[in-house]
């Protein structure tokens, strides 16, 4: 760390807005840094001389008086705020974080029951899709073939359902026919 | 402040709650305790009273105003923002009336009082003549340095805060506060070289 940032760190540090970390760089470099040390003295005295120099100004009565009638005209004019409740920023931020905190896990929550193998599928979900669901994981557990065909695998069947010549059926295509009595 | 302790934010949104609910005297007290940092802040920034004036009493009808609305965790900060946007506007307006030869209310123009920041070899210097010349330095900084250094000494405003109601980042916010005491620093000095009561005998209080 350079002194020039631990001379900004030193103004931070004034104003007390340092970190836990930044006080503890700080307080290291000046453990090292003689010119520092001395810097933070000078500026320290600098900024309480000049805080002594500034001449203590304040309003006259009739402005503060003249701010006072409008204070009172203003409650006049609009209904009380007091019996409506009123939260306090923090409050308020705090209550929306817990909402969407609320939301992230409800959300989470719909989702894993959608993926869930356990569950039956959302009712949603295509008809066909459940039929073929239902084909490959509960017709025929036993059957690894089937969960190896891919759609490439393409077939020859002579002689297809009406008996108009070759046709290309894919791997599940045939195992419907298959089911149905229909393929050869 | 400067004669006042730090006092917990959320008081003074009780104050302007108090005072919404229709207790006149809850705002009365916020008008006292921010009456010295926020008019010193803007006799400074403005350097005439009636300007001072006119744009404290603005600042405090627009907090009656929209004291309903108020959306800052920092009531000081929210003054000091209304403050700051106020005085941009009188600069907006005033800025073509600035002239070296205008006086202001002491009856001396503006080339006059830059004379004045010149050393005086021969006067005797006190304490009071250092704090005079360091308020009559900290009137010719550069207006957001300026801001910068009256929102830190005059409202005990913090960095980040003055860095947001300036719309810079913090660290333009602390290299303005650092270049103003650099002209302040470079002003003693001067002080302390051309003083014949010796160097650094008045300038370090």
């Amino acid at each position: 760390m350079n002194c020039e940032t631990v001379q900004r760190l030193m103004l931070l540090a004034s104003s007390g807005e340092l970190s836990g970390w930044q006080r503890w760089r700080l307080a290291r470099h000046r453990s090292i840094c003689p010119a520092c040390r001395q810097a933070e003295q000078e500026m320290l005295r600098l900024v309480d001389t000049a805080r002594q120099a500034l001449p203590e100004v304040a309003p006259g009565a009739g402005l503060l008086t003249a701010i006072r009638r409008a204070a009172e005209t203003e409650l006049r004019r609009r209904p009380l705020a007091g019996n409506a409740p009123r939260f306090s920023p923090a409050l308020r931020n705090t209550a929306l974080a817990v909402a969407l905190a609320l939301l992230v896990v409800a959300f989470g929550w719909s989702l894993r029951l959608e993926r869930s193998p356990s569950l039956p599928a959302v009712a949603s979900a295509p008809a066909v899709q459940e039929t073929d669901e239902l084909f490959t994981t509960e017709l025929f557990p036993e059957s690894e073939d089937l969960a190896v065909l891919s759609a490439e695998d393409v077939f020859y069947v002579e002689r297809f359902i009406d008996g108009t010549g070759t046709d290309t059926i894919n791997a599940l295509d045939l195992e419907l026919l298959w089911l149905e009595g229909l393929a050869i | 402040m400067r004669s006042e302790p730090p006092t917990a934010e959320v008081s003074d949104f009780e104050r302007l709650s108090q005072y919404r609910s229709g207790q006149v005297e809850a705002l009365a007290e916020l008008v006292e305790k921010f009456k010295r940092p926020l008019y010193g802040f803007l006799m400074n920034m403005t350097e005439r009273a009636d300007t001072a004036d006119e744009v404290f009493q603005e600042v405090w009808l627009r907090v009656i105003r929209h004291s309903g609305r108020i959306e800052e965790r920092n009531f000081s900060g929210w003054l000091f923002r209304i403050a700051h946007n106020l005085v941009i506007d009188h600069w907006r307006r005033q800025r073509p009336a600035i002239s070296l030869e205008k006086e202001n209310e002491d009856g001396l123009t503006l080339k006059e009082r830059l004379a004045d920041l010149q050393p005086l070899p021969f006067e005797r210097l006190d304490g009071e003549q250092v704090k005079r010349r360091v308020a009559e330095a900290v009137k010719h900084l550069p207006a957001e340095q300026k801001e910068v250094f009256l929102m830190r000494l005059e409202g005990d405003i913090p960095f980040k805060e003055i860095a947001r109601i300036q719309g810079v980042s913090i660290n333009t916010a602390l290299a303005r506060m650092q270049y103003a005491l650099a002209k302040l620093r470079q002003e003693l000095k001067q002080y302390r070289e051309t003083s014949p009561s010796g160097p650094g005998k008045e300038a370090q209080p």
